[in-house]
């Protein structure tokens, strides 16, 4: 039942098919920060 | 309901259930039937990870909540997409590592069977319950609103979802999301679209989200730190990444969408996938009901939006309380919508003292329709002992059937269908696969041939979903849906997170003491909510804290070490 995956192990297949994981990884965190950022302006602006 | 809307209806569920069936027919191992044979993509993992969070109760009560409370829910999502990027560094790479089945199997390898079936059983206790409440929310909403069987709704949503993954397993699964996922997303854009068109034309976007803001309903961020207070800043970054970490990087139910990727970069991509398009997806689902609010600031609302309630009270003796009350409500509306306009137009003029002295008179205006609003819900309350409290998860429902146009309403029927449909099935291949591999082939059967385990996995998920229904069936309504299944969730998230964190970072850490801690932190986690108004959000902080606290205070007392034997030389 336990039946293996294809191709290379985990360490081997881990690289990402553009940009590098540490860009990706910013690129995720920075459009949170973007959006709180949006978040608190439009809250100070329409309240 | 129009023919036109059935058609659409029909069409959308009967496609996208027929193609999954036949993409994914006739899974030849338990492996296959689990994991969908490890061949997925990251876009169709990362839509198959959003379309198993967004449940029918995500597409009804969102925009019901921000209708009644704003936009201020979606800063419980804030902490996602930091837990995506810590499980796609921590957590993704050790499952691939170990080729696990279930993130339970982990456990075992780091501690002993025991912890791992304790995780297991508190998974299939809490996603149990979830799986029934996920069924039966949009069933009592579809059936109030549209007049179905409350049973019967239930069995359909329930029915159609056990034929495809008892047939099809994860891959059936994961390929129907891809689409059911579309549908979700392309059916909320064309609603809102659709809403901010039917919006008054002398108002502008703009003055609409103006409106909006003075009504309070776009407090998107609350700095404050009250820790009573359900939504800030704060706890949605800290209790709101504790929640993801464990509900992603836990939960068999997700966690079995990305371990059926090809690659540990594949599941990475489409965890971060989801990362970045979560928050900004929640937003659009809450900004919706905001803008449902606006509509209803020109157009006269029911007194509640649960009207087949509404009505069974008028037929008790408080129906002359009723109709004073409608009386009343009609008049403050209108008062209301005078002063929406004085508000549109103070905009258009520019002057800050007429803008000023326009908003106070909106506010109260408002804040007259809430109090005749909040009266109606008590005189209902004192009619219907049984009827529920709030009606903010009929509020979105009632305004498409009443407001949108033909097919439209079909389209958006489809989104909640699609939606209680894809996350049912995760939570049923999850609760089958988890049932087979950490019980059943662990400790019942261990040397069994594997048509025999596809066979039982069949059985478990078929089981599963039987059971959701008849628990579908016997639930009983609570205040708020969406509220319901994460406070369920919290209760039991903390703990397990506990667990894995302190596989993955406490090397030094004994099984037993670990054990131990699980159990003490689960029963402090629930006297705490039983005994106290802390916010749900921190249960996850608090039940992982603690497991890690007490299973260190424990490790270092001795407790669980291993005895000396005689003749050791240490003794």
């Amino acid at each position: 039942m336990r039946a293996d995956r294809r191709g290379a192990g985990p360490d081997d297949d881990a690289a990402p098919p553009f940009l590098s994981w540490r860009a990706i990884y910013l690129l995720v965190l920075g459009a949170l920060a973007a959006e709180i950022v949006a978040g608190i302006a439009l809250s100070a602006l329409l309240s | 309901m129009s023919a036109v809307d059935w058609v659409v209806l029909l069409a959308t569920l009967g496609a996208i259930v027929g193609y999954g069936l036949w993409r994914t027919r006739g899974p030849t191992d338990a492996a296959e039937y689990l994991h969908g044979g490890y061949r997925d993509r990251w876009l169709t993992i990362g839509l198959a990870v959003m379309a198993t969070q967004a449940s029918a109760i995500t597409f009804l009560s969102m925009p019901g909540q921000a209708y009644e409370d704003g936009m201020r829910f979606v800063q419980f999502y804030f902490g996602l997409p930091i837990a995506m990027v810590v499980l796609s560094v921590a957590f993704i790479p050790r499952f691939y590592r170990l080729r696990v089945q279930t993130a339970y199997e982990l456990l075992e390898n780091r501690f002993d069977l025991k912890t791992r079936q304790l995780a297991a059983l508190l998974f299939l206790l809490q996603r149990g319950l979830s799986a029934g409440i996920t069924i039966y929310a949009p069933a009592i909403v579809l059936s109030r609103v549209l007049g179905w069987s409350l049973n019967g709704t239930s069995l359909v949503i329930g029915g159609l979802v056990i034929l495809y993954t008892v047939a099809g397993g994860t891959r059936a699964v994961s390929q129907t999301q891809k689409h059911q996922m579309t549908v979700m997303l392309g059916g909320m854009l064309v609603a809102f679209l659709v809403i901010v068109r039917r919006l008054p034309p002398d108002l502008s976007f703009g003055h609409a989200v103006s409106l909006a803001g003075a009504l309070g309903r776009m407090n998107v961020v609350d700095l404050s730190v009250d820790p009573g207070n359900r939504y800030t800043l704060w706890s949605g970054l800290l209790g709101g990444c504790f929640l993801a970490m464990s509900y992603f990087g836990t939960d068999q139910s997700q966690v079995q969408r990305y371990l059926s990727g090809r690659s540990v970069a594949e599941s990475r991509l489409g965890l971060l996938f989801n990362g970045l398009l979560k928050v900004p997806m929640q937003a659009l689902i809450l900004f919706v009901g905001v803008m449902v609010f606006v509509f209803y600031q020109f157009n006269p609302p029911p007194l509640s939006f649960n009207e087949s309630e509404l009505q069974r009270a008028y037929a008790t003796p408080h129906a002359a309380e009723l109709r004073d009350l409608e009386r009343a409500h009609r008049a403050a509306f209108e008062r209301k919508r005078a002063a929406a306009q004085s508000f549109s137009a103070a905009l258009d003029a520019g002057d800050p003292a007429v803008l000023d002295a326009a908003r106070s008179r909106l506010r109260a205006a408002a804040a007259d329709t809430a109090a005749l609003r909040g009266q109606a819900r008590a005189v209902v309350k004192a009619a219907l002992p049984r009827a529920e409290a709030s009606d903010a998860d009929y509020i979105f429902l009632s305004f498409v059937m009443a407001n949108l146009p033909r097919g439209v309403i079909g389209l958006l029927l489809a989104v909640i269908l699609c939606a209680a449909m894809s996350s049912t099935a995760s939570e049923l291949t999850a609760l089958g696969g988890c049932t087979v591999v950490d019980f059943y082939r662990r400790s019942v059967r261990p040397n069994a041939g594997d048509t025999h385990y596809l066979r039982v996995a069949r059985l478990a998920t078929g089981g599963w979903g039987v059971l959701a229904v008849v628990f579908a069936a016997c639930a009983s309504m609570v205040d708020n849906l969406i509220q319901a299944v994460n406070i369920l969730g919290s209760l039991f998230y903390g703990t397990v997170l506990g667990i894995f964190l302190a596989a993955f970072f406490a090397r030094r850490l004994r099984a037993t003491p670990v054990f131990v801690a699980a159990i003490l932190s689960e029963v402090l986690v629930i006297a705490l909510w039983l005994g106290t108004h802390i916010g749900f959000l921190w249960f996850n902080l608090i039940g992982c804290a603690a497991v890690l606290l007490l299973s260190s205070a424990l490790n270092a007392s001795g407790w669980g070490a291993p005895r000396p034997r005689a003749g050791d030389p240490s003794t």
